[in-house]
């Protein structure tokens, strides 16, 4: 097993506002993580420090052993938590971006998923419904062959049947020896899929416990612990 | 890495900025076409120099458009939510400039090829004959006159051309960076940036004027006048050479501060 | 689309060839005005409109204006291109007829088939031999009128009566020049203007003596006649 994700009292300010607060955490390989927390606990800001979207304002932070570049980013696949793709280009040639810059980019296997959803790669992005343009990112990330799968928020705001897609294509591609942190507050449907469970309020890690361990320890799921803890 | 990110930017700037540049072919066959009716009456001088005008503005547009699509496009592609994606690329912050910074130069080329074009169009026939006649003519009375120095004010002048749209673009990219730096309103932080850019030059530019006045009292003009009258090609070469050295130098410190802020600064929200 | 693009283009090239097939006429107009020098050397000489003009040395002299020119040739090098040619060349003046090209130096350059009568008439005292009327048109081109030998006789009767003494020029209706010249054109004298007043038609000129002033010569019967026709023109 090595270490994916190293934060090391990684803090981050907005201003007044402590968005994380000196936070400690480990990420290792071979392991599908869930970082949840209410809104607005710091779980995106921890994801985009990861994907060097945002830069500390102390501490530091290591994903797969580098500090937020370029040689992470070729082995870190990011879904953000909105549609951030150029709208105007067609599935195809979105396809074709991510095989130009993605060495570990699997393309038959996206155009693979992209038929069985019934998505036309000639397509423009800006053609397909909401539904169908979050597919095509999870379809993008999960094609990569990375080492570390960060997913914001993958399953809000879809309806169930799509939840359990995505859920199954998180599951079925993702390469064994890396990790998937999903950010989530819909913790009853991935409960049974995580291996590990990190507990994020106030911008402080809370819990980073693995999900078997909480149920025996607590004797509850980790949806129940989660209402309990972050009770208002 | 550069030439993968050239790519997507070039497919950008065509998607937008071709139909303009097929509207600009279009008012310029149309002008030509005008033509076709010349004759004395007072409509046709109004149907004439409105279609002249016309031209005009939409050359200017053209070229316009090309300037402003650079610079909102690299807001967007960096610094929106086109970001994600543009910053979560295995590419360094240099990279994504220079891929950019190239993309702006060849649409400017682009623009200025396009217009020229619709120039020939326009003026299709004897008058284009002409005009090529006049302007082979000027560059051979421009080499006669400067001799050897022609070739290299030549050189220079391209290299001036080329080093001011990048100063341009890259003070814009630096002041739309500066802005990001903001908590909020950043794109009145950006303006705010190249306001206070424009007052330190109006500023540096009025001391400049007023030592060179003082400095002119006591005979620094009088010298000028003779370097000038003595070495006149050498002193074209050394103004030519320093605005290029002080442009480059200067576009340099925009690229350094937008790096800097895009590698160490970077608070995509 | 790369279809569409190759048609367009297609279009394009013949709108392109069809357009070359037009003159312009601003065009023409600046050809109309361009002459070159065909010898830079002495004997200076310019070509225009398919005429050769050579240069001849007209020093001034008193009483003998070097004929009446508009200034719209603009003469070049050779190798000066036509767009150019206002911005590079010499502006000249021109005489209605075309015979002379001048820039009131002491060179006149004389139209090839004139320039022996030129010269001829360089030599004489009084080289004036025939009257002219002149005017500018409704397009501000100048327009001439050379006098018939009866026309001419009538002039001189009237010339030879005693003149009005009048400085009140303000009710003239009408006027055109009437210029005393030599055979060729080259030499004129601009004493006289044709005049129409309510009182009638005269001959006005001024007197540049030590008396000074304006003189009119009254004309009546068939010389107002002649004098009405002229102005009318």
């Amino acid at each position: 097993m090595s270490v994916l994700l190293q934060c090391m009292n990684l803090t981050k300010t907005y201003g007044q506002v402590t968005a994380l607060d000196h936070v400690n955490l480990t990420v290792e390989s071979g392991k599908l993580i869930g970082l949840l927390g209410p809104n607005g606990s710091g779980k995106t800001t921890l994801i985009k420090l990861a994907c060097g979207l945002l830069t500390p304002t102390e501490g530091d932070i290591r994903v797969v052993g580098k500090a937020p570049g370029p040689e992470s980013k070729a082995e870190v696949a990011f879904l953000p938590d909105n549609s951030y793709l150029n709208t105007w280009m067609t599935v195809r040639q979105i396809v074709s971006m991510f095989t130009e810059f993605y060495a570990d980019f699997r393309e038959e296997l996206a155009y693979e998923m992209l038929t069985q959803l019934g998505i036309s790669p000639d397509k423009k992005l800006k053609t397909l419904s909401k539904g169908n343009k979050e597919k095509v990112c999870l379809i993008l990330v999960m094609s990569r062959n990375a080492k570390l799968y960060v997913l914001d928020e993958p399953i809000a705001g879809v309806d169930p049947a799509t939840r359990d897609y995505i859920m199954s294509v998180i599951i079925n591609n993702y390469n064994p020896d890396a990790s998937v942190l999903i950010s989530t507050h819909l913790i009853s449907d991935i409960e049974q899929v995580l291996d590990e469970v990190i507990f994020i309020q106030n911008g402080q890690i809370t819990l980073q416990k693995a999900v078997d361990e909480i149920r025996a320890e607590n004797g509850k799921s980790v949806d129940e612990l989660f209402r309990e803890v972050f009770k208002w | 890495m550069v030439k993968k990110l050239l790519k997507y930017e070039l497919y950008a700037y065509t998607r937008t900025l071709l139909p303009v540049y097929a509207i600009l072919l279009g008012i310029s066959v149309l002008c030509r076409f005008v033509q076709f009716f010349e004759n004395d009456h007072v409509s046709y001088g109004i149907l004439f120099w409105s279609s002249v005008i016309a031209l005009i503005i939409t050359v200017i547009a053209c070229i316009g458009m090309t300037v402003g699509y650079g610079i909102v496009r690299f807001y967007k592609n960096l610094f929106s939510l086109e970001g994600y994606l543009s910053f979560t690329l295995p590419v360094t912050p240099t990279a994504h400039l220079i891929a950019k910074t190239l993309g702006q130069f060849i649409f400017c080329a682009a623009a200025v090829a396009v217009s020229l074009v619709s120039v020939a169009i326009a003026t299709a026939g004897e008058v284009l004959v002409e005009l090529f006649r006049a302007g082979f003519w000027l560059i051979g009375e421009f080499f006669e006159n400067c001799g050897g120095h022609a070739a290299f004010y030549t050189l220079v002048a391209l290299l001036l051309l080329v080093i001011i749209v990048g100063y341009f673009y890259l003070m814009c990219c630096a002041c739309i960076s500066v802005g990001q730096t903001a908590k909020k309103n950043r794109i009145l932080k950006a303006f705010g940036a190249y306001f206070v850019w424009y007052l330190i030059t109006q500023a540096v530019g009025t001391v400049g004027i007023i030592v060179f006045a003082i400095f002119g009292e006591i005979g620094l003009l009088e010298a000028i006048a003779r370097v000038i009258e003595n070495y006149p090609f050498e002193f074209v070469h050394v103004l030519m050479v320093g605005a290029f050295i002080i442009a480059a130098a200067i576009s340099a410190m925009f690229f350094f501060i937008s790096h800097r802020i895009m590698s160490r600064r970077l608070n995509l929200e | 689309m790369k279809k569409m693009f190759r048609q367009l283009a297609v279009i394009l090239a013949l709108l392109v060839i069809a357009f070359c097939l037009v003159g312009c006429d601003a065009l023409d107009e600046m050809r109309e005005a361009h002459a070159v020098y065909t010898s830079m050397d002495p004997p200076f000489a310019i070509a225009y409109k398919d005429a050769t003009y050579k240069a001849l040395q007209c020093p001034q002299i008193a009483d003998k204006g070097i004929m009446w020119a508009e200034w719209r040739v603009f003469v070049t090098k050779p190798d000066v291109p036509v767009l150019l040619s206002q911005q590079v060349g010499t502006r000249f003046g021109i005489d209605s007829e075309e015979k002379f090209l001048t820039n009131y130096g002491e060179i006149v350059y004389v139209r090839e088939d004139v320039y022996d009568a030129a010269v001829a008439e360089l030599k004489l005292e009084d080289p004036f031999t025939e009257f002219q009327l002149r005017w500018i048109d409704e397009d501000h081109r100048s327009q001439s009128y050379t006098l018939t030998e009866e026309e001419e006789d009538i002039i001189r009767g009237i010339l030879a009566e005693e003149p009005l003494r009048d400085d009140d020029s303000y009710y003239i209706e009408d006027s055109k020049t009437l210029i005393f010249r030599s055979e060729t054109g080259l030499f004129y004298q601009e004493e006289h203007t044709i005049v129409k007043k309510a009182e009638g038609y005269f001959i006005q000129t001024y007197d540049y003596n030590e008396k000074g002033g304006n003189y009119f010569f009254p004309a009546k019967g068939e010389a107002a006649d002649l004098l009405a026709e002229l102005i009318a023109k």
